[in-house]
């Protein structure tokens, strides 16, 4: 039962990594691909997202209390599951990567300009294989405990920067063609709810109110997401491509000097994402892991997971710049794989009638 | 051994931490404050002769010292500015600061060509604010800087103050870096920026207002701009300024084309285009030769309390069309006639009708006026681009297609001024 | 068997110990023998209830006449040779008979105890003021004074080879969860320790992790406080020589609660309730997160206090870090002298000391006025929740290292460690950090902000109790 979480934790999961991945490089990113539209991509993105959601919820339906490691061996065998396991490995590996990289960038330009390069690594790395040792429960509790307190900041940035929006973006200025590109380019920062197959077993779900429950966080997060796209663009319009913090861009152009820079908010709010979207990313990582090496235990997925990490992080594979291409180059190619051949076939295994037994509730 | 490795895996974190406090704590234990061993720099100039000229209003710590004596103005060259910023930062022998800038004062000369590409390295400083004001100056930055230690001592107004005041009063537009690129990188490639020549000080003034600084101001030329001090090569310290010279505030701006400084709007005709602006309020409109109703040969002052502006933007026939309805709430504040009674005021608060039909035909007049020197340069900077593409954007690429530039689109719009004059 | 005889035998296993006392009167030709311990039996109480009714009854001595007839004691009991040590040692006078085995107990301890009183870090503004005592009679009739029920259920045990204290376990039959009293019973009962000193010593054997510095038990030193924990379903465990009552299961939230909150109108509870989370994150955060500012985060502050920090802190002997280890380690000195000293001289070094020593210490250029105010704003704002005090001066000396060492990244990555770490406690198979983590949607009706009593419908269910509504 210690990995065992509730609907609302894994909602509240699923709203850190939405918030992590986008709210920093990515808003500028599609700027330069798609202008203001950029806030169409997302939302067209996140409804895809949304899709693999739903996905989701009907698999649970039918395999209430199964691993997806079970699920697959029985209908497409042990080979096919453990390429499914080793693919998503590779997923979470550079998902961690890119969060990563992006955050160290805003670190090391904002406060940490003359530290040690591994500083941020020694802040980030412990404790995110503490709360991957401790277990699911821990750090989900510990993502639900803050869930507001990420909220009340991220609205404290939003309505800063609707404070000082003057005017609306300038939407449907880019052509068909850039704005597929550019959504087709960015797809790896999305594919967020992918996690929740990999601790399917884990979440707690007994009926429609339950689902409601993973649900509503996500679309909470969704919609701040969005309002930061909105409120991002329509603040800096033409020079949105040369601001690379987002989230602390809207904030940072609000000054009150009694109090300094207020951006500190943002920054605080940052580092908190981070490290829980981090911390869902890695769990991911080791529950592929341990799904690929059945004997091995989550002591081995963490150890070999910071091997690996250090490994390319060290031979620089794993920087920002390197990540960035990658992005924009293979891992979109990738990511059809990951995000739309995986969930159809979940999908159509979710087709599948199967009755499960329910759950006794848990906290 | 085997029980010491025992105990590692029992206590990881305990571990980790011990190995944190090892390699980051013994460091950090010896390391100096960032807060001490910066330069932390308040404002910074920008010139231009042979090569950049950087100078730093800098802030130095020292013990019992109030801010102003810790202030000093710390100069560097270099081909680029960040070799200038580096040469600076040999002077002072710490790394600067740049986090708590809020001016950047850029010499009159460097505005004949094109600024961004000098400014751009600035806006690429990580820590330095994109709210950084902008400001242009008819002598040297560095002359500047040293005038505005006087500022602060004379009146005990610091320069970021002043010009917070003036972008909120009398320029009622952002003048920041940020705001800078948003024009310069936007369709009209037009911006503007606050203008603060240095003028001989009389009477031991600290800064002149726009009224005197309109007269005193010299006109602002390229040649002036930019005269370094040879002496002060490598660095320069607060007290070698030249204390007979004091910032004037006239409330001009450079109107910015492409980064390139086109003209010199005054501050009558900042506020005549900023009649279309609802937060520009405040300011006064003064009417002569008032001979209605109890005034006779008068001069009326007033003050603009509040504003509301509709606008609308639309092709009438294929002509563009700008439509702006602005409702002005002004208050009588001073009557005189000739030049010596000055009405009570009970009789302040009448008020004919044809009074308030000059104040209208005053305000639409001053803003038709501003509107030629942008109409001329194909600045705008009044938003009326803006506003066409939000009402109607296919209208507007359909006839930008018609026309040579869209720098010229300001010359085709048809401006419908209405407006009403509201006595509070 | 002689009474004689036998008195000698009970007086050499107590080692002839002065205060062992011992009478032998002759009633009818029988010997009859009185054993007892003079420090912990009540005298008079001997004279009038036993040595005087034996004397003037003039029937047949036996137990039975002894018990039912003569004795005037309300604690009068039959037992047998093996047991008249341990009933001597708490406090009871035996009565030996010629002939007959064993003997007759009767409970006459008396010890000079103090009477209830307010204690000091528990006091109220308008709301009881009786704290516990040293002594479980007392506590236990504190008890039951406030719950006059007969589902007041209290075990008692003994424990310590040597102290042999008495340990009372005490829970409202019928709200309680029976599996958690099993569970403190067990452990209780396997403890085999020399002796109970007080409460503290059975802490460690109640907690599920010895090794953590966050406490997992209550601790309450009022009845009123009790009482209602024990409304909630929890368990109190009263021991004996100890003002100090442990409750368990318990949440590290009831540190934020006082007694006040709910004697006073509960929307200001709400409010100090909120000042008092200020207070917790000031304490643990305060000086670690300046030490941070100062060494790494510079341009965060607003220009005209890192212009006074910057000229305050030019020309210090000291860097940064060091000075504000300084300053804490200079205010924990001092207050633990402060604690020591006689009252009169522990004000002058806890108030006058840190004036004068932090006063000085900035005009002889050792430290800067900035870092005395914020350690000692800090070290202030721990007495929000005097009960967490260790923990937080721990705390405090932790994020002053993280801030130290790794600056505002580090702080943030400690206080999620610690919250993750905190989120796997299960004491009691109960989360620490309920109702916020998880969230329990009921019981955020006391949490950091209360709602009136009235409309507390249902106890607690971050723990399981049975009987859950509370107010109908």
């Amino acid at each position: 039962m210690k990995e065992h979480i509730s609907p609302s934790q894994a909602g509240k999961l699923c709203a850190m990594t939405i918030f992590a991945n986008k709210i920093f490089l990515l808003p500028s990113l599609m700027y330069e691909g798609a202008k203001s539209d950029g806030f169409f991509i997302a939302l067209l993105l996140y409804a895809l997202d949304f899709l693999t959601l739903i996905v989701f919820l009907l698999l649970k339906r039918k395999y209430p209390t199964q691993k997806l490691t079970e699920i697959l061996e029985k209908r497409l065998g042990k080979v096919v599951t453990k390429i499914i396991y080793i693919v998503f490995m590779v997923f979470f590996l550079f998902k961690i990567l890119l969060t990563y990289s992006v955050f160290y960038v805003y670190m090391k330009q904002q406060i940490y300009q003359d530290e040690f390069t591994f500083l941020t690594l020694v802040c980030v790395l412990p404790v995110i294989n503490h709360g991957v040792l401790l277990g699911l429960r821990s750090f989900a509790r510990t993502v639900e405990m803050y869930y507001f307190v990420v909220l009340a900041g991220f609205a404290a940035c939003l309505l800063v920067g609707l404070g000082t929006m003057e005017t609306f973006p300038h939407f449907f200025s880019s052509n068909p063609s850039a704005f597929f590109s550019t959504a087709f380019r960015y797809v790896f920062s999305f594919g967020d709810y992918l996690f929740l197959f990999f601790i399917m077993d884990k979440v707690e779900i007994d009926g429609k109110k339950d689902e409601w429950r993973i649900i509503k966080p996500a679309i909470i997060a969704v919609v701040f997401v969005l309002a930061l796209f909105f409120i991002f663009y329509a603040c800096y319009q033409v020079t949105a491509f040369m601001h690379n913090n987002a989230i602390v861009d809207i904030i940072a152009i609000f000054e009150y000097s009694a109090l300094g820079r207020i951006d500190v908010i943002a920054m605080v709010l940052v580092m908190f994402l981070c490290l829980f979207a981090l911390e869902v990313f890695h769990y991911s990582f080791c529950e592929a892991f341990c799904g690929v090496f059945k004997g091995l235990n989550r002591t081995y997925s963490v150890v070999v997971f910071d091997v690996i990490f250090l490994a390319l992080y060290i031979t620089k594979i794993g920087r920002y710049s390197t990540m960035i291409s990658y992005v924009q180059s293979w891992l979109p190619y990738f990511c059809i794989l990951t995000e739309v051949l995986f969930p159809f076939v979940m999908l159509l295994l979710s087709m599948r009638k199967k009755k499960g037994r329910k759950y006794e509730k848990v906290f | 051994m085997k029980k010491f490795f025992k105990q590692v895996k029992n206590n990881a974190m305990f571990w980790v931490f011990v190995f944190v406090m090892i390699v980051f704590t013994g460091p950090a234990l010896f390391a100096p404050g960032e807060s001490n061993d910066r330069a932390v720099v308040t404002a910074i100039g920008v010139d231009y002769d042979t090569q950049y000229e950087v100078s730093l209003l800098t802030f130095i710590p020292t013990p019992n010292q109030g801010y102003l004596e810790t202030t000093s103005v710390i100069c560097g060259q270099g081909n680029t500015i960040a070799e200038a910023i580096y040469d600076a930062e040999l002077v002072l022998g710490r790394k600067i600061g740049f986090s708590h800038a809020k001016v950047t004062i850029i010499s009159e000369k460097l505005f004949n060509d094109d600024i961004s590409k000098d400014i751009d390295y600035l806006g690429r400083i990580a820590s330095l604010s994109e709210n950084t004001i902008l400001v242009a100056t008819n002598e040297t930055a560095k002359e500047f800087l040293n005038s505005a230690k006087t500022l602060e001592k004379d009146i005990g107004l610091q320069l970021d103050q002043l010009l917070d005041y003036n972008i909120r009063k009398l320029y009622v537009t952002d003048t920041s870096l940020e705001a800078f690129f948003k024009g310069y990188y936007s369709q009209v490639k037009s911006s503007i920026v606050g203008y603060l020549p240095i003028v001989e000080a009389s009477s031991g003034d600290a800064v002149c207002g726009a009224q005197d600084g309109s007269s005193d101001a010299p006109p602002p030329t390229s040649d002036q701009g930019g005269k370094s001090n040879g002496e002060d090569q490598e660095s320069t310290s607060g007290n070698s300024s030249q204390p007979n010279k004091k910032i004037s505030n006239p409330g001009q701006v450079f109107l910015l084309k492409g980064g390139k400084k086109v003209a010199i709007l005054s501050a009558e005709q900042l506020q005549g285009l900023n009649l279309i602006n609802k937060k520009a309020v405040d300011y006064n409109i003064s009417i002569d030769n008032v001979n209605e109703g109890i005034y006779n040969d008068s001069k009326l002052s007033f003050v603009v309390r509040d504003k509301k502006v509709f606008t609308r933007a639309c092709f009438k026939n294929g002509i563009p069309v700008f439509s702006a309805k602005v409702v002005l709430g002004v208050e009588l504040v001073e009557a005189t006639e000739g030049d010596k009674n000055v009405k009570m005021n009970t009789e302040l608060a009448s008020m004919p009708p044809e009074v308030i039909k000059k104040l209208e035909n005053k305000s639409r007049q001053q803003f038709a006026e501003a509107l030629k020197v942008l109409r001329e340069y194909g600045c705008d900077v009044i938003g009326v681009t803006e506003r066409f593409l939000f009402d109607d954007r296919k209208g507007y690429n359909k006839f930008l297609d018609a026309i040579d530039s869209p720098d010229e689109f300001l010359k085709y719009v048809n401006f419908d001024i209405c407006v009403q004059v509201e006595n509070d | 068997m002689k009474v004689s005889s036998e008195i000698e035998k009970i007086k050499k296993q107590f080692h002839n110990s002065s205060d062992f006392a011992s009478r032998t009167i002759s009633r009818g030709g029988r010997e009859i023998g009185f054993v007892f311990l003079k420090s912990i039996t009540d005298g008079e109480m001997f004279v009038e209830g036993i040595v005087g009714p034996i004397l003037s009854y003039s029937g047949e001595i036996n137990f039975q006449t002894l018990e039912h007839e003569v004795l005037k004691a309300n604690d009068v009991k039959k037992i047998q040779t093996n047991e008249m040590v341990d009933n001597i040692i708490k406090g009871a006078v035996l009565i030996l008979l010629d002939g007959q085995k064993g003997a007759m107990a009767i409970d006459l301890q008396a010890f000079n105890m103090r009477s209830p009183s307010e204690p000091p870090t528990s006091s109220v503004i308008l709301g009881p003021r009786e704290g516990f005592t040293e002594d479980i009679k007392t506590n236990i009739s504190l008890m039951r004074r406030r719950l006059a029920t007969k589902d007041l259920v209290i075990t008692q045990l003994n424990i310590g080879k040597y102290s042999n204290t008495k340990v009372a376990i005490t829970y409202i039959s019928g709200i309680a969860d029976l599996k958690i009293v099993e569970k403190i019973t067990k452990r209780l009962k396997e403890v085999d320790i020399d002796g109970v000193m007080d409460s503290h010593y059975l802490v460690g054997f109640l907690q599920e992790r010895n090794n953590s510095i966050f406490r997992q038990v209550g601790l309450a030193e009022k009845p009123d406080i009790v009482a209602s924990k024990l409304l909630e379903g929890k368990v109190g465990i009263i021991v004996d020589n100890s003002p100090i009552v442990i409750t368990i299961p318990f949440l590290l939230f009831e540190d934020l609660q006082d007694s006040n909150d709910y004697y006073t109108n509960h929307h200001y509870a709400g409010f100090i309730r909120v000042i008092r989370l200020l207070g917790i994150i000031i304490a643990i955060i305060a000086s670690g997160m300046y030490l941070a500012l100062q060494l790494y985060h510079y341009n965060i502050l607003p220009l005209n206090f890192l212009i006074t920090i910057a000229d305050t802190t030019q020309g210090l002997p000291f860097t940064p870090f060091i000075e504000i280890l300084f300053i804490f380690l200079l205010f924990q000195i001092l207050y633990e002298v402060s604690l020591r000293l006689p009252s009169y001289l522990g004000l002058a070094t806890s108030v006058v000391g840190a004036l004068i020593l932090g006063d000085t210490g900035v005009k002889a250029g050792l430290i800067s006025p900035p870092g005395v105010i914020i350690v000692a704003m800090s070290k202030i704002a721990l007495y929000v929740a005097p009960s967490q005090n260790s923990q937080i001066v721990l705390m405090q000396l932790i994020f002053i290292i993280l801030g130290g060492s790794l600056g505002m990244l580090g702080i943030m990555a400690g206080i999620v460690y610690f919250t993750n770490y905190l989120n796997d406690f299960d004491s009691y198979g109960v989360p620490y950090l309920a109702p916020y983590s998880p969230r329990i949607r009921n019981d955020l009706q006391d949490g950091l902000f209360k709602k009136d009593i009235s409309t507390m419908h249902y106890r607690p269910q971050s723990f399981n109790n049975k009987n859950k509504v509370r107010v109908k």
